[in-house]
């Protein structure tokens, strides 16, 4: 194990004082401990929540602080990171070196955590991804993208090549909460699925839990997904930025009030779909544009108090041929436009003795929108539809104790729902529509308890408490037995028309079995109260969401889970296994021909069953040297069930089958090569079993046009999915003085060109030869959808400006 | 300048095509039978078929099953209907009135039987005009990897504010056709063509004269439904029909049929369309039982597919010239190569066995008899 060098030289005093509150000056000179050159911007963290700054190109950091003991951390990429204490209790001056961690070349590919951590922590299914990371995984278009590289870890998938979100442990998309900067996102994806809207400059890490979920988050049933924004301590400007093929990227990080308040920008562009039509005549209908921006501000109000704002925009518009259009509206075409933006609030509140109080304001507005331009004539009808999320949490934190910590803390959320209005513009061929807004609160309280009684031992104990209440104005529909319509109520404004009480117990636990291997079992139990309405694979932005009523029950799931953990810190490896079995009830299914747009009574053609998924997950992680990566393979169920009486809503006759999001078989591996600063070559292998789908049990002619028949569902999958990805990024950036830094990534998503279908469809035939040998002596014509069937070559260049 | 083909480069590599042929899968269930009827307000239209899913040579097809029991029931009222041209039709001047209601009771050969639930006939709305708009990229054909010209259909009409409506539209094209019949690879000779395998010179294929006045019948190839959902009791200007390709450059006729149908068979309906139309895209939605009205009523829990639908149709035809349309027309197999006088081909025409004339053969895709509103060329007579 390597030391750290670090040699203090204190110089004394320009003054005595007793005062508690007189301030002194801490400046530290970093330098590297062999070259003996200057380390610029080096991160400089002083008591987490104290503020910090970056070194100059001197290497030099200088903050003035009232007397008191302080812990300081210094990180450096490619540097081992370093922690002490200083009693500033006069002026102090520190020449420290830091040491080039031999394993770790250039950027970390996948961090160096702390290798205990995945022992020590009683939490299972949980990993997190730093931006470092991301950046490194190869991904479609060059783009750094959270969602697809979510998918590469264990229990992670998605519904394809375009998927507007992702599958966790066989769960459906909108089972996912999904939380940026605490603000939750409904439709995490630009450009149909291909990009996740996160502005990519600006994350910090992404944290992703998936088993005994911690009791501060609750409202899905499969996962949370909590993206971080970076704080932007800074002493001076930095810019940074990139272009890529399908979007551009820049980024400003700067202090407006020096120490005290400190803003970080992120923007990124794609209005590159002029393109399209003159290389393929199929696209030339298409029209995709999109934008997204992060700004955060962080108030340093004084050492015990720290205020923060971030505000989320996102904004996409498409017209594609490949959707299908809206029924009973007369149009030219169907284009989308959907937006998100997001507002958050936060207090950090730091008490003298290791408590905090977190306060955290969230305001989320999300809107799609849907416009028809009318057949023959100027005119153009819109769809409106929007959610609006309102939440405030209160959070105690304290950790003064090594043997126990623990959190509590409240949480209301309140969802206003309008499901749509259809105005007709300057027109008169269609009547308004405008469907009543659904108001509900969501109130809960939560608590955990960290218990270590001893070192082979520790607990997870929490238990979240969640109140749902829908309220007026409300117009309840009653049903004869028939399922006709007999009776509306209707109710007042904030009347309750239905709540619903539950607890939710989240408990977890360690057993040592060595110094470096441990056992770990979880349960949680979660209630979704909140889901996206959609009859397809994948949602369409502006697919309808619904909050629990009367009708409609709240998912619920039952997960349980135990894991073997172990790692051989000498070579840097950490081995797990987790399995895991989830129980849930009230899935939604959908009665067929349900049409949910703009309709007032969406119950009628939904119906509730039962899902069960389960699954074992093999992890081998290596995070240092110069080969690096990770290996995880799953082996996993999804099914679902309904148990209807009336024959035609009847899936699969009420037995088990598989749903969409069922990959029996799960491989991913990445492996990164950095042989020097320079150079950073990654590869990264995926594959697994296809998607269930359903293929015809018979074929009719029906009114003279051949009719493929389906009495099953998901009774086939799509072949093998396999891929192969691989990128380069070399660094310019040689000299460490250089205020300009950049680097080019050279990618190349799908290397051997495997066409894996997003879709099989049948056409009816079209009378002629072609494809004659192929379609053979069937009536009906079969096409397969690839998004992408080749390599796709990509040169994304990025800079960094200090 | 490198830059820039480095740039064009990778799009196009992006872009290139992303949908291929592959071979259709099944996993044919054995026994299915499907029951598709219509009642209709127009004279001689209702009919009912029954089919099965048959394998045959090696294909799985529609085929009709004969000998069954055909009845449509409106309270003591019973209407056999008789088979032929493998379908169950009505007596030909039977119509259903406005307000009627009817189910259907059909019997199988081996004494299965099945019913519908009754259905009432709805109001008949009429079209009120009829047009068309030409479109040099009407849609995107997969299988010719192009944009395919062709034809919107367009109709207005009052829509009735009373009450909810649902309509399903179907349109027949006629086009006058020239040749009846086309050898390829071979002549026609005593009703047969003989193979011209060996003849260097022979042409690909022959075409043969018709021996008398004689149109071609297309039908829609997708599902139209138009509910007042958003539009009850206005003015519908220009409401989008149907889609006719131009497979051919001749004039054509569209006779257009709007039906008025219950709410219960619009969401049949569209399950059908969903089937047909709305299943290659990126929101597909999942695929569903085509299950209507029927039911067995010895067995309940049987899953009878088709339905028994009453509509009240009116009908608005447009004749559309085309000869003088830009656009690359579909069936360009079928230009004229009449076999003339001493052609090198098998047993040679002599100069008094030309040209070959062929019957029209009226059926289900060809009539000789000359369509409603086909406009009177000079020099032709109606042949009615």
């Amino acid at each position: 194990m390597k030391c750290f060098n670090v040699k203090f030289i204190v110089f004394t005093f320009w003054g005595i004082s007793f005062l508690f509150s007189q301030e002194f000056e801490l400046k530290l000179i970093i330098s590297d401990s062999q070259s003996k050159e200057p380390l610029q911007s080096v991160n400089v963290l002083i008591n987490t929540r104290s503020g910090g700054g970056i070194t100059d190109l001197d290497g030099i950091f200088k903050k003035s602080l009232p007397a008191k003991q302080y812990k300081v951390s210094l990180e450096y990429l490619g540097y081992s990171n370093k922690q002490f204490i200083v009693n500033l209790n006069n002026n102090v001056t520190m020449e420290i070196e830091m040491e080039v961690l031999e394993e770790q070349l250039s950027e970390i590919i996948v961090k160096a955590r702390d290798l205990s951590q995945s022992i020590e922590n009683p939490q299972m299914g949980v990993f997190n991804m730093t931006a470092q990371e991301l950046k490194k995984i190869p991904t479609a278009f060059g783009e750094f993208d959270v969602l697809k590289s979510m998918t590469l870890m264990a229990g992670v998938n998605n519904a394809g090549d375009v998927s507007n979100g992702i599958s966790v442990r066989g769960g459906s998309l909108d089972q996912n909460l999904m939380l940026y900067e605490s603000a939750p996102v409904f439709s995490p994806t630009h450009l149909f699925g291909l990009l996740s809207v996160f502005t990519p400059d600006v994350i910090s890490k992404v944290d992703m839990y998936q088993a005994n979920i911690p009791s501060k988050y609750g409202g899905r049933i499969s996962s949370v997904m909590d993206v971080k924004v970076k704080n932007p301590y800074t002493d001076k400007l930095k810019l940074n930025g990139g272009v890529g093929l399908l979007s551009s990227r820049l980024g400003l990080t700067t202090p407006i009030i020096k120490d005290k308040l400190l803003i970080l920008a992120g923007f990124r562009g794609g209005f590159t779909d002029f393109l399209f039509p003159i290389f393929v005549d199929r696209l030339k209908n298409t029209k995709a544009n999109f934008y997204d921006s992060t700004i955060k501000l962080l108030y340093l109000f004084d050492d015990n108090n720290q205020f923060s704002y971030s505000h989320f925009l996102s904004n996409d518009f498409y017209q594609l041929d490949l959707i299908s259009s809206i029924e009973n509206i007369n149009s030219s075409s169907n284009q989308y436009d959907f937006a998100t933006s997001n507002h958050t609030f936060k207090w950090i509140h730091n008490f003298k003795n290791d408590t905090a109080l977190k306060t955290i304001f969230v305001n989320s507005k999300y809107s799609p929108k849907n416009f028809f331009p009318e057949y023959n004539s100027e005119n153009v009808i819109r769809f409106k539809a929007k959610i609006k999320y309102i939440s405030g949490l209160t959070e105690f934190t304290d950790t003064r104790n090594e043997k126990i910590d623990y959190f509590l803390g409240i949480q209301l959320k309140k969802y206003e729902i309008h499901p749509g209005s259809l105005s007709p513009g300057r027109g008169n061929s269609i009547i308004p529509v405008d469907l009543g807004q659904e108001v509900s609160l969501d109130f809960s309280s939560y608590f955990n308890l960290n218990w270590n009684p001893s070192d082979n031992l520790s607990f997870s104990l929490g238990l979240r408490y969640t109140n749902f209440n829908l309220l007026g104005p409300y117009n309840l529909a009653e049903y004869d037995q028939d399922g006709n319509q007999s009776n509306l109520v209707s109710f007042n404004k904030n009347e309750s028309v239905i709540f619903y009480n539950n607890f939710e117990p989240r408990l977890g636990g360690r057993i040592q079995l060595g110094k470096d291997s441990s056992l770990k079992i979880s349960y949680a139990k979660i209630n979704q109260y909140i889901q996206n309405i959609y009859n397809t694979v994948t949602p369409l932005p502006t697919s309808r969401w619904k909050t629990s009523d009367f009708y409609i029950k709240p998912q619920e799931s039952d997960t349980y889970g135990l894991g073997i953990f172990k790692n051989f810190n000498s070579l840097g490896i950490e081995l797990s296994a987790e399995g895991y079995y989830r129980d849930i009830q009230n899935t939604l299914t959908y009665k067929p021909g349900a049409d949910f747009f703009l309709s007032e009574f969406i119950e009628k053609d939904i119906v509730q069953g039962q899902g069960q998924t389960y699954g074992i997950e093999f992890s081998l992680k290596k995070s240092a040297g110069k080969f690096n990566g990770f290996l995880n393979y799953t082996w996993a169920r999804s099914l679902l069930k309904t148990n209807e009486m009336v024959n035609k809503n009847k899936i699969n006759n009420n037995n088990w089958y598989a749903s969409e999001f069922d990959r029996p078989h799960t491989l991913n591996a990445t492996i990164n090569f950095e042989n020097n600063l320079y150079n950073t070559v990654s590869f990264n292998f995926t594959a697994q079993s296809g998607r269930p789908y359903t293929v015809a049990n018979a074929i009719f002619e029906i009114s003279n046009m051949d009719v493929p028949i389906y009495l099953e569902r998901n009774n086939s999958r799509f072949p093998f999915y396999h891929r192969l990805d691989f990128s380069w990024k070399i660094s310019y950036s040689k000299n460490p003085n250089s205020r300009f830094k950049k680097d080019w990534i050279f990618t190349i998503y799908n290397l051997y060109g495997k066409k894996n279908p997003f879709n099989i469809y049948y056409t009816p035939r079209d009378g002629t030869s072609k494809n004659g040998l192929i379609f053979g002596g069937s009536p009906l014509a079969s096409y397969e959808l690839s998004i992408i069937k080749s390599a796709l070559i990509s040169l994304t260049y990025n800079f960094t400006f200090n | 300048m490198i830059k820039r083909q480095l740039l064009l480069l990778f799009i196009g590599l992006y872009f290139s095509s992303c949908i291929d042929p592959v071979t259709p899968e099944y996993k044919i269930l054995d026994d299915l039978i499907l029951i598709n009827g219509i009642a209709s307000s127009i004279k001689g239209a209702s009919y009912v078929t029954v089919n099965e899913s048959v394998l045959d040579n090696g294909a799985y097809k529609t085929k009709f099953l004969p000998d069954c029991i055909v009845k449509i029931i409106n309270n003591d009222r019973v209407i056999n209907l008789i088979e032929a041209h493998d379908a169950y039709f009505v007596p030909k001047d039977f119509k259903v009135g406005e307000g009627e209601t009817w189910e259907l009771k059909v019997q199988l050969p081996d004494g299965t039987e099945y019913r519908s639930s009754p259905e009432t006939m709805q109001e008949k709305v009429n079209v009120s005009s009829i047009n068309s708009d030409y479109d040099l990229e009407l849609y995107f054909d997969e299988s010719l990897n192009r944009y395919v010209p062709g034809h919107r259909i367009l109709i207005s009409f009052e829509e009735p504010g009373d009450k909810e409506n649902f309509y399903y539209y179907e349109y027949k094209s006629y086009e006058r056709i020239v040749n009846c019949f086309t050898c390829y690879n071979g002549v026609l000779r005593d009703g047969e063509c003989i193979s011209t395998y060996g003849y260097r010179w022979a042409r690909p294929y022959y075409t043969y004269l018709c021996d008398s006045p004689c149109w071609r019948i297309r039908f829609n190839e997708k599902v139209e439904l138009f509910s007042d959902l958003f539009a009850n009791g206005k003015m519908i200007n220009d409401l989008i029909v149907g889609e006719v390709p131009l497979y051919t450059k001749q004039d054509i006729l569209i006779d257009v049929q709007q039906y008025s149908i219950s709410e219960e068979a619009y969401k049949y309906y569209k399950i059908l369309k969903d089937l047909l139309e709305n299943n290659s895209g990126l929101n597909a939605p999942l695929p569903s039982p085509l299950i209507g009205n029927l039911y067995n009523p010895n067995d309940r829990d049987e899953n009878v597919l088709g339905r028994f639908t009453v509509a009240s149709g009116s009908s608005k035809s447009i004749f559309i010239p085309r000869t003088q349309l830009d656009g690359r027309f579909i069936e360009d197999s079928e230009r004229s190569q009449w076999e003339g006088y001493g052609d090198p081909v098998p047993m040679p025409l002599g100069p008094d066995d030309y040209p070959i004339y062929v019957s029209c053969d009226e059926g289900l895709y060809r009539t000789n008899f000359h369509p409603e509103n086909w406009p009177i060329m000079i020099g032709e007579s109606e042949n009615k």
